[in-house]
């Protein structure tokens, strides 16, 4: 139990260092959690007055920020400011899992929606630009092979029968104009406002590269209906390109329900024909 | 120009962790697309980063067989992971990810635990288990021992071999002040199989194992004191973080990789 509790000890003041100063102040208060030898005691104290203390402190939040920064650049670029508080808001709520890139965004794009519809945050784009980037990384670490087997088996999609979207697709609900609005992420240049539009985009893997189609206004329409309880609609024959990209399959049995990413997180999946 | 490659198998699958219900290892087709074609073409070695083996209070089995698993599909010739851990459960209980590798103090009762590690692990990976010495930001006071008598005996005690990485040897000789001459002096070096060689910059204030680009001299000349003292090293690999890419560039690699071949030409032969 005791080199556990070390060890442990050691992980909370390279991630904290609040705790390494408290440490330093009064360390048998700030290490009284712990189950410690004299000795593991003695070392603690000792280290966190080492300069190398700063430089894991430091390599502990470049290593935790790297997923989030690399991940969800347009989201992090929308928080502006705001970021830093946020992300330090994150670490002291959540621990480091399991250290894997995609569950820590997964983790912090959770966190920052509850932000979001809290109010919390500032930026009139960052809902929207976290689900496209959620999407798109969803999208990018799927098993496309195992994907494509499975639709190869389906049968052709038939515009009289349910339909769902590509399981390499996903669609991201938008309220402003996703061209304007992706283009200004990526350029680094996000303008204070830009004119509300209501957008559903969908995006893709099935080629190998990432494809972005936006969805005519009557088939989102139609979208939003269903996922709000309405009727179904003929998806195919309101966005053809869609099934021209290949981008609608035959609804599987128990397959998965495409959800639209966005601001209201509704699904919708097997577009019947009327 | 290259002759072996080292892969991180952690880096080709997205680990959905302990408590995923099924599909826990999913893996990358564009990475393992690469993967398939280059075993075909030259030897492949394993350098893993998950089995953080000096945490007191953490087992992976599943995460050991998917390593098994790969080593049955692609014939690794070695398999290293590092002296370090990663991995310790929170005062809640659940898994907690260190963000870094964490170092440990060099005392009989680490040595005790590590080596039981690698003699229940080594039956279960069907090829030689290395050990990477550790880079450190901290120093112990009080150790049982001294690094290379910890790596000793942790080579007697468990069977395995040392991946003897260079740079974070002159990482920690920068930054504490040691001789790295006299590490390798106190080393057994029979038991080298494989060096890593890299480069590093600052960060606050100390001297960091960053990847980011060419290898400082000091570290080819620790390259050229082991090559011909390391009877059974069978590969040295240039270890480079892809973020510096865009600046350090092709050019850059090759020219590393060519001193690199040069030097082991000139003491072990082409």
């Amino acid at each position: 139990m005791s080199l556990e509790s070390f060890q442990r000890a050691l992980c909370d003041l390279v991630a904290s260092p609040d705790l390494c100063l408290a440490v330093r102040e009064d360390s048998g208060a700030a290490l009284a959690a712990y189950t410690l030898t004299a000795r593991e005691r003695e070392r603690l104290a000792a280290v966190v007055w080492q300069r190398g203390m700063s430089t894991n402190c430091t390599l502990y939040r470049s290593n935790r920020i790297t997923p989030v920064y690399t991940l969800l650049p347009f989201t992090c670029r929308a928080l502006g400011g705001q970021f830093q508080p946020l992300i330090e808001a994150f670490w002291r709520a959540r621990v480091f899992g399991d250290g894997q890139f995609l569950s820590e965004v997964d983790r912090f794009g959770m966190f920052l929606r509850r932000r979001i519809a809290e109010g919390g945050v500032a930026s009139p784009f960052a809902g929207e630009l976290l689900a496209f980037e959620l999407a798109r990384n969803e999208l990018a670490f799927l098993p496309r092979k195992a994907a494509l087997e499975r639709v190869a088996a389906l049968p052709a999609p038939d515009p009289a029968a349910p339909c769902a979207l590509h399981p390499l697709a996903r669609a991201v609900a938008f309220s402003h104009d996703p061209v304007a609005l992706l283009d200004a992420a990526a350029a680094g240049a996000l303008p204070p406002a830009l004119p509300e539009r209501a957008a559903l985009v969908v995006l893709s893997v099935v080629t190998g590269a990432l494809t972005v189609l936006q969805i005519p206004e009557p088939a989102r329409l139609a979208c939003r209906l269903t996922a709000e309880g309405g009727a179904l609609w003929p998806l195919a024959s309101l966005a053809p390109d869609l099934a021209r990209a290949g981008l609608l399959v035959a609804a599987a049995a128990g397959g998965t329900a495409p959800g639209i990413c966005g601001e209201s997180m509704l699904e919708f999946t097997n577009f019947r024909a009327p | 120009m290259v002759d072996f490659l080292s892969i991180m198998p952690d880096l080709f699958w997205t680990d959905h962790g302990t408590g995923a219900e099924k599909n826990r290892f999913v893996e990358l087709d564009s990475w393992t697309e690469f993967l398939d074609w280059a075993v075909g073409r030259m030897p492949v070695v394993a350098h893993s980063i998950g089995l953080s083996l000096g945490s007191a209070a953490f087992d992976d089995d599943d995460y050991v067989e998917q390593l098994a698993d790969w080593h049955r599909r692609y014939g690794f010739l070695w398999h290293s992971d590092h002296l370090s851990f990663a991995q310790v459960r929170s005062a809640s209980g659940h898994e907690q990810h260190a963000g870094m590798a964490v170092p440990l103090p060099y005392d009989f009762e680490v040595l005790d635990m590590v080596a039981g590690r690698i003699r229940a692990l080594r039956p279960k990976l069907p090829s030689p288990f290395l050990i990477e010495n550790a880079v450190t930001y901290l120093r112990f006071a009080d150790e049982d021992m001294s690094e290379p008598e910890f790596l000793n005996a942790l080579v007697r005690q468990s069977g395995c071999f040392i991946l003897l990485d260079l740079h974070n040897l002159h990482t920690n000789a920068r930054n504490h002040g040691f001789d790295a001459l006299d590490f390798l002096r106190r080393l057994d070096l029979a038991a080298v199989m494989e060096v890593h060689i890299a480069g590093g910059g600052e960060i606050a204030g100390m001297y960091t194992d960053s990847h980011s680009g060419a290898c400082p001299e000091p570290v080819w000349a620790l390259l050229e004191e082991v090559l011909p003292r390391a009877p059974n090293l069978k590969g040295v690999t240039f270890e480079f973080h892809d973020s510096y890419f865009p600046v350090f560039g092709a050019a850059g690699v090759h020219a590393e990789l060519a001193r690199a071949k040069s030097i082991w030409s000139r003491h072990r032969g082409p």
